[in-house]
Formats: C-alpha cells, structure tokens, sequence
C-alpha cells in the first residue's frame, strides 16, 4: 500500500496563481519534450489516493430498474458530469438516474413514460470548493430529470457564457438550457433536437469553426422492450444479458448550431454515415492538429469509427486508413469508453478505448497523417485489460509527474456472468497504470489497492477532476445499479490548471527551456456516458518548470503567453480581450 | 486471444471419445453439461485414472468453468497438463501458463505466442513462433502471427508477404486482410491498402456473423438451431463447406421440429451455390422422410419446376397436399406442374 495522507495545501497553490506578461506570438513548433522534463524514477511522485465518499456528502445510487427480463438498456447506465453549475470556481457533480424502464411504445425503439408514475431523478450535487457536496437538485429545476437516463454532454449550448446540459436517455433526449446559478430548464421542445431511440454519448464540439457549440450523438441499438429476447440458458436464475449482435445497430445524429442555441438534422449533409453502428461513446479531440475538432465514436461490436474533420461542418470517415476501427488482430471490439491524450509525449493526441472482457482495452498511438497504430501490448496494456470488462477511462496526470497516467472502470454487463464462468465476476476492480517513458504504462492497480482499486465495483463511469482545489485530480466513478465512489488524490505533485480556455481550444504547456511539455484541449473528457471538466490540467515533474501557454482556438492563430515567473503549480486563468487575443487575468 | 483459437475446443470436447459407456458421457452427449461434470466427478472419485480426470477437466474447460478446470487439472497432475495450461491462459495467468503451453499442439503454440507477446516478451514470443512456422509450413494464424510480428517492428514489406500467404491459406482470414491492408498503407501504397481494408470492412459484419454463432454453439453445442445458424454465417461469407457441415451437424441432432428449417437451408446453398439441384431435392426430400413436412415437398417441387423437371415436380406437390390437403396454394402449384408435365 502506497496511499498518502497529505493534507490538501489548495491555499499554498492558489497563491501561486500568477499574474503574467503576454509576450508575442510564436508560430514556430518547438521540438517534443526531452527527457530531461521527465521525472526520473528514482523521484517519481507517489500514486495516493482515499475514498472519500461518505465525507463527500454525495449520496446518489443509481436505480437501473433491473427486471427479470434482463433488458438490455437496465446493464448500461451511469452517466455523470463534472463542471461548474454554479459558476462558483469549483466542480460540481451531476448524476445521471434511470430506474424504472419505460413500456414499449408498440414498435421498436419506441418507449412510453407512463404519466403519474413518480421515477427517480438526476441530481446534482454543489461543491463547496473542499469536496464536500449538498445536493442542489431541488432548485436545478429541470436537471430533475427523470427519464430513463444514459448519458450527459456538457456545453455552452446558446452562447450564453453559461454550461448547458445534454442528456441522452432510452427516447427523446433533452436540452437543459443552464443559467450559470445551477438552474437548468428543458428547451428541448425549441431546440429543434429530436433525438428518440435510445442514444447513448453525447459531445459539443464546434464543427465548423463558427464559434458556437454544434453537437453529436451516438446511438445503440434498436430494441423493443415488449419483446426482450431471452438469452442464456432457459433454467432458472441463468437468463442473461443478451450480445448487442441480437438487435440492429442505431445511426448516430449529428446536430449544427444555427448559432442561437437551436439545432438541425445534419447528420447526412455533414458526411456521418453509421447505420448499423452501435455508438456507446464518443471523443471530440483535434487529432491531427489543424485546428478542427475530429471525432472518434466508440462502437460496441461494430467497427469503431474516426471522422475527419474537413472544416465547413463537413466529416470523411477516416476510420479505414486511420486503422482505429478494429484492434490489431483486425476484429470489432466490444468498445465502450474512450479517452483522448498525448500518452508518447509527441505532442499529438492518441485514442484509448476500453472493452469487453477476453479482449484487451486498445491504445491506439497517432502516427500522425491520421494513421494510428495499435500499442496496446508494447504499451504494457495488453494483460492487464484482458479480462476485466472495461467501461470508463480516464487519460490524466494522476501524480503530476509530467505523464499521463491511466484510470479504468471495469464491470461486466451480465449479472449472473459467474454462472457462466467461474473465474469472472459481474463486480470487478478498477485498474490504474502509471505512465512512463516512451507511451509506456506500468501497472500500478496494487499500488492503490486501498483506494481505487480496494473493492470491486460494476464501474461505468469514470471521470477526473479536481474537486478539492489542491490541483491534483479526484476520481469519481460511477456504478451501474450503485452508489458512485469518490477518490481523493492524495500523493503525486499539484498539477497547473488553466482555466478560463473556451471549448476546444488547444493549449500547449512551454517548459523553462522553450521546448513544449505537454499538450491538452479544452473539451470536456467523456470517459463513458459522461463529461468531465473542460479545464485544461497539466503536471509537472518536480523541478520542472513552466515559463509559457501557447493557445489556439479552432483554426486561428497560436498565441504564446508568457508567464511572469516560471510556474510548476498552481491555477492560471485566461481572459480574452475585444480582439480576441488571450491575456492571464490579473 | 484471437477468436480462431478459442472455438475448436468445444468441437474438440463435443467429440472427446470414451470407449467406456457411461452415465457422465451420455449426459453429456445430451447437452446435459453441468449435470454431465458432476456426474464425471463421481467417476473419478470412484475411477482417478487419468482419462477420467482428464475427462472431467475437459468438461470444464468446454463449459468455462475455468477455475474449476485448473483446481481439478492440479490435482490430476502431468496427465493434464495441457488442460492446466489451458486453464490457467483462460484465467490470464500467462506466467503460469507458458511453461506448461506446448508448443507442439498448434492451438497451445498459438496460445504461447499470444501471452509472451501479452506479457512484453516478445524475443520469446519470436523464437516461438519461428520454431512454429519451420514446423507448420502454411497455416494461416501462424502467418498471421508472422505479418504482426513483422509490422510490429516495422518491417512492412515483411508483413505484406505473410498476410499475403495467410490469405492463399483462408481468402477470409479478417487479420490477414486488415494486416495487408496496413502493412501496405505503411508501405506507402495507399491506395492498395484502402482497396484491402475495404474488403475487410465489407467482411467484417459477416466474420462477427460467424463468430457470434459460434458463441451461440459454445452455451448450446447440441441445440440443432444453433449449428443452423452458423450454417447460415458460414454460408454468407461465403464458406461453403464450412456452412455444410455445420447444417449437417444440425441435420444430425436436430428434432423433428428443427429440421426443416435447417434442410430449407442447406438446399439453398445445394440449389444456389453449388448449383446441384439434384442434391437439393434429394435433401429435401430425405428429410421430408423423417420429419413430415408440406414445406419441404413444395420447396421441392419448386426446385424441380424451376429445373424444367415437372413430371417430378408433380410428385413432389402431390405429396405435400396429401400432408396439407386444403392448402390452395400447393393445389395451384400442383396443377401448374401437371400443365407443364403435360406438355
């Protein structure tokens, strides 16, 4: 056991957080990070993490309105958000509920709320700023929402300055237009979304560089819940779950921003074309660095897909030649999560996917021209992953040594799955790699086998965020058919957190030696059926410095701000001046 | 862990011979699984011989009873050692597993290479396989193995070769035509590449076709319909001998009741891929025998009518209205094949 107990030293840090000089802008790419910005072994920070739960004040269980049927929908959900609702400098957390399950509408992939019947609700719960969380749901007004819930996207929808809410749910999703104050409001009905059948992840992102949110949606599967197949063994006790391979797949939807906060139908215009995909989950991440927003949909047991950002709101499914669609063996994956993060230090972004159980989760590495290999075994990944069933994954710094590190969620789907083999469980425990040099993880899972890794859970949900203010990333699970758990960091460094950045931009971290040390975006992290913050957050070895941001929005120009004195900790915030150019608040 | 390599043991233990009568191995042959290991485990309490013992740890490893299968497998000592060793790559044991993988059995080798590369061990993962491929000359996962090892390392050209000696093997090996398909985009052949992972992404639903029947089979290996289904996977690929044998496994265990779909089946592939009308009508009509069934007859009738074979065509409508003496549409059919017959 490595767990540490050092006390949140959040106050120390935010003194730190510093006015600076803008200096000028640079076009020029400096090379990729040296070794010389790593920590080395023999001073690597320590993983250390605490549940926290019970102190956390958050009491959420999620209700999946688990039937003898075994309905496929009831061993899926547990979507959750991290962001700040009240726009009070701290992360809030949203609970995305299910319980009870709609009736069949009488045809497939139609579902019916029937009326008077009291469901259970999302919630939301406030962060004093220290990680201890009072529930706001009674005066969130619409975020009560209480249809069969999947998933949540977080996004300032309407250009209002404020995070508004996308929940997708088993029939029509809903828009919860949010008022900075932790009050949202459905304006589903004027938004012109209509997004029925049951839909899973959800992303904003602006596709077309107009500066305003557009949004894509995945869907799962269609299903008829008067009809639930039986599979499994007809005995007592043995139905099970049933493979997605027993329904057809969902097209997914892709809604642009007429700029006003209202959405239309382009998924066909706009060059998406799945039908028969089963989305579980998607990723918005620049991946070739020209300043569009690409997206890479999670698929379960249908060939994944990755879609090039062309600009114009127009997408080329580049899934083919990138080879992300299918693992290295060339067979579909049972893909349900997903994370994006420069794990080599190259400075591109790579894909990391979790999966079904006697298939590894799948790193694939960005070779660049959109080509990605799959690393997974050189990645040290490959045994660890195997077995469990992977869900949410979170790619982040975790002791702030400079690498990202790796989080999963594991559990498996089926319930009874023990009847079925003995050696597997339907509770299973997370997993958690450090990450070393070269795209490297070694597995650390023991290391937090008081924390993290202690009990085994059905994990779903899995996201990072700084819910205490020290700068060192919490994580925050969620189970399906549970109660979420809460981990506090309490090892490795303080990270720099850059707030203040506007979705999707793009924000290079420049070391004391002018070479550039890390990369991030400002896009919220889906992890699965969810989002996390959209903060950028880097760590830094001990001993290393910062001395600059270089930030892009979209495919504007770089902008390098410079800091007043070199920083390894801390929070920076950026405010934007009338001609659009970053300067550090003051 | 490829798919390739996990299905062939619960053909292996469907088939697994006891010269022996016995209650364990009817129960088995019943479907009875579960029932069929408690049953086995009795015998080797009362018989510990090594057959038996090998037997019940077999049994387990066919039902996922993994844990199960090693425990027993310990106990049972050298004579199960690959069952053991089975157990423990199923498990994710690979340190444990790979002294006992032999590298002689080809599924064990390919286990072996699969969890030394698992592991990072990939010099030995390489002397593995290149002890394998001097022993099996053209086998399509060792070659396959070959072109990943080789793209690994960035030896495209390398890999081109072995994917493309591992499709001459299986035209519908899905890794060796997504292997191609990215040794040649990394060769800068781009074009050519895109051509090869097109044909893998056309393949691809049909090999998750297949693979899904087959873990159908893998909880039902005596349900008729679950081999009819793979028939049916096999035959979209299309794998046609494959696809037969399948429907006539399903032939073989079906009842009454699931034999004429799966006959309906296989006519086809006799009738519309191998073009040989007279199997597909002697099929039909052979299983009419067993199973009295009007849809079979007319489905044969048809096929004869269809062949210009009319006057056999009215036999074959005859019969079905005898089973279905008020069913207008075979008296149409029936008369039909009279006129033609006639003239």
């Amino acid at each position: 056991m490595r767990h540490a107990h050092r006390l949140d030293a959040s106050g120390v840090l935010l003194a730190i957080t510093a006015a600076g000089a803008i200096a000028a802008c640079s076009r020029e790419v400096p090379a990729p990070r040296g070794e010389s910005e790593h920590a080395t072994t023999a001073t690597l920070p320590r993983l250390g993490f605490e549940d926290v739960t019970l102190a956390s004040g958050i009491d959420f269980v999620h209700d999946a309105g688990v039937t003898s049927a075994k309905q496929l929908p009831e061993t899926m959900g547990g979507g959750i958000a991290v962001f700040d609702a009240d726009e009070d400098g701290d992360q809030d957390i949203y609970f995305v509920q299910s319980g009870p399950l709609p009736i069949s509408g009488g045809a497939p992939d139609r579902f019916v709320y029937q009326k008077g019947l009291k469901r259970p609700t999302n919630r939301l719960f406030l962060n004093d700023g220290r990680a201890h969380f009072t529930d706001g749901t009674a005066s969130a007004g619409d975020a009560a929402f209480s249809r069969y819930g999947m998933g949540v996207a977080v996004g300032d929808a309407n250009g209002d300055g404020h995070e508004d809410l996308y929940l997708s749910v088993l029939g029509d999703d809903a828009l919860l237009q949010g008022d900075g104050r932790a009050r949202f409001r459905d304006v589903t009905a004027t938004s012109g979304i209509s997004q029925p059948g049951w839909s899973t992840g959800a992303a904003f992102f602006d596709a077309d560089d107009d500066g305003d949110l557009d949004l894509f949606v995945t869907s799962y599967v269609v299903i008829d819940l008067a009809e639930p197949p039986w599979c499994g063994e007809r005995k007592d006790g043995w139905r099970s779950y049933c493979h997605p391979d027993r329904f057809p797949g969902a097209e997914d939807g892709y809604w642009q921003n007429r700029g006003d906060g209202t959405f239309e139908d382009h998924t066909q215009a706009a060059g998406f074309a799945d039908p028969n995909g089963k989305g579980l989950c998607v990723v918005a991440s620049d991946l070739d660095g020209d300043g569009r927003v690409d997206l890479y949909v999670a698929n379960d047991s249908t060939e994944n897909r990755l879609y090039k950002n062309l600009g114009g709101g127009r997408f080329e499914d580049a899934t083919l030649v990138s080879g992300t669609g299918v693992d290295r063996y060339g067979r579909t994956e049972a893909s349900m999560g997903v994370a994006s993060g420069d794990v080599d230090g190259d400075l591109d972004l790579d894909l990391f996917v979790t999966g079904f159980d006697d298939e590894s989760d799948t790193l694939y590495a960005n070779q660049g021209d959109f080509v990605f290999e799959d690393r997974t075994v050189q990645a040290g990944l490959e045994l660890a992953t195997r077995i469990p069933v992977g869900f949410g994954c979170v790619l982040e710094d975790l002791d702030q040594d400079g690498r990202l590190d790796l989080a999963i969620a594991n559990g498996h789907i089926i319930d009874n799955i023990a009847l079925y083999h003995d050696g597997k469980t339907h509770a299973q425990r997370a997993l958690a790699f450090r990450g070393t040099d070269d795209g490297r993880f070694a597995d650390v899972t023991l290391e937090l086998a008081a924390s993290v890794t202690k009990e085994p859970y059905v994990g779903r949900g899995l996201l990072a965020a700084d819910l205490d203010g020290d700068h060192r990333p919490e994580l925050v699970l969620t189970q399906c058919n549970g109660s979420p758990r809460i981990f506090a960091n309490r090892g490795g460094n303080h990270g720099l957190v850059i707030a203040g950045t506007p979705h999707g931009t793009r924000v290079e971290l420049v070391g004391a030696d002018g070479k550039i040390i890390g990369v991030r975006e400002a896009i919220p992290t889906p992890s699965y059926l969810g989002q996390g913050p959209r903060e950028p957050r880097f760590g830094l070895a001990t001993g290393v410095l910062a001395r600059a941001l270089r930030v892009r929005v979209g495919t504007g120009a770089w902008q390098e701000i410079r800091f007043a004195t070199p920083l390894q900790e801390g929070r920076v915030r950026l405010t934007r001046e009338a001609d659009g150019r970053f300067a550090l608040a003051r | 862990m490829t798919h390739s390599v996990r299905i062939p043991l619960v053909f292996a233990a469907l088939v697994l011979g006891d010269p022996a009568p016995s209650s364990a191995v009817d129960l088995w042959a019943r479907g009875a699984r579960l029932e069929a290991i408690d049953a086995a485990r009795k015998e080797v309490e009362q018989d510990p011989r090594p057959e038996t013992w090998n037997r019940l740890v077999t049994w387990q490893l066919a039902v996922h009873r993994h844990r199960g299968a090693l425990a027993d497998a310990e106990r049972c000592g050298a004579p199960c050692n690959a069952e053991r060793a089975e157990a423990l790559y199923r498990l994710g044991e690979y340190e444990r597993a790979v002294p006992l993988l032999a590298e002689r059995d080809p599924l064990a080798c390919l286990w072996k290479i699969d969890a030394l590369e698992a592991l990072g061990r990939f010099a030995e993962s390489d002397a593995v396989l290149d002890r394998a491929r001097a022993r099996v000359a053209l086998d399509a996962q060792f070659l396959g193995a070959e072109g990943r090892r080789a793209a690994r390392n960035g030896d495209f050209a390398a890999a081109e070769r072995a994917f493309r000696a591992a499709l001459d093997v299986d035209a519908f090996d899905g890794e060796a035509r997504f292997g191609l398909g990215r040794a040649l985009v990394g060769l800068g052949r781009k074009e050519e590449g895109l051509a090869a992972l097109a044909e893998h992404r056309r393949l691809l639903p049909l090999l998750d076709g297949v693979e899904f029947a087959r873990q159908s089979l893998d909880l039902g290996p005596v349900h008729a319909p679950n081999w009819t289904a793979l028939g049916d996977a096999e035959r979209a690929l299309p794998r046609l001998d494959r696809a037969e044998a399948a429907y006539r496994r399903a032939a073989e265990l079906g009842r009454p009741e699931e034999l004429t779909a799966n006959a309906l089946r296989w006519s086809r592939l006799l009738l519309e891929d191998r073009g040989d009308v007279q199997a597909a009508v002697d099929l039909l009509v052979r299983t009419a025998r067993e199973t009295p069934d009007a849809r079979l007859l007319v489905r044969a009738g048809d096929v004869l009518l269809a062949a210009q074979r009319p006057g056999e065509a009215v036999a074959r409508f005859t019969e079905a209205l005898a089973l279905r003496p008020k069913d207008a549409e075979i008296a149409k059919r029936l008369a039909a094949a009279r006129a033609g017959a006639s003239r």
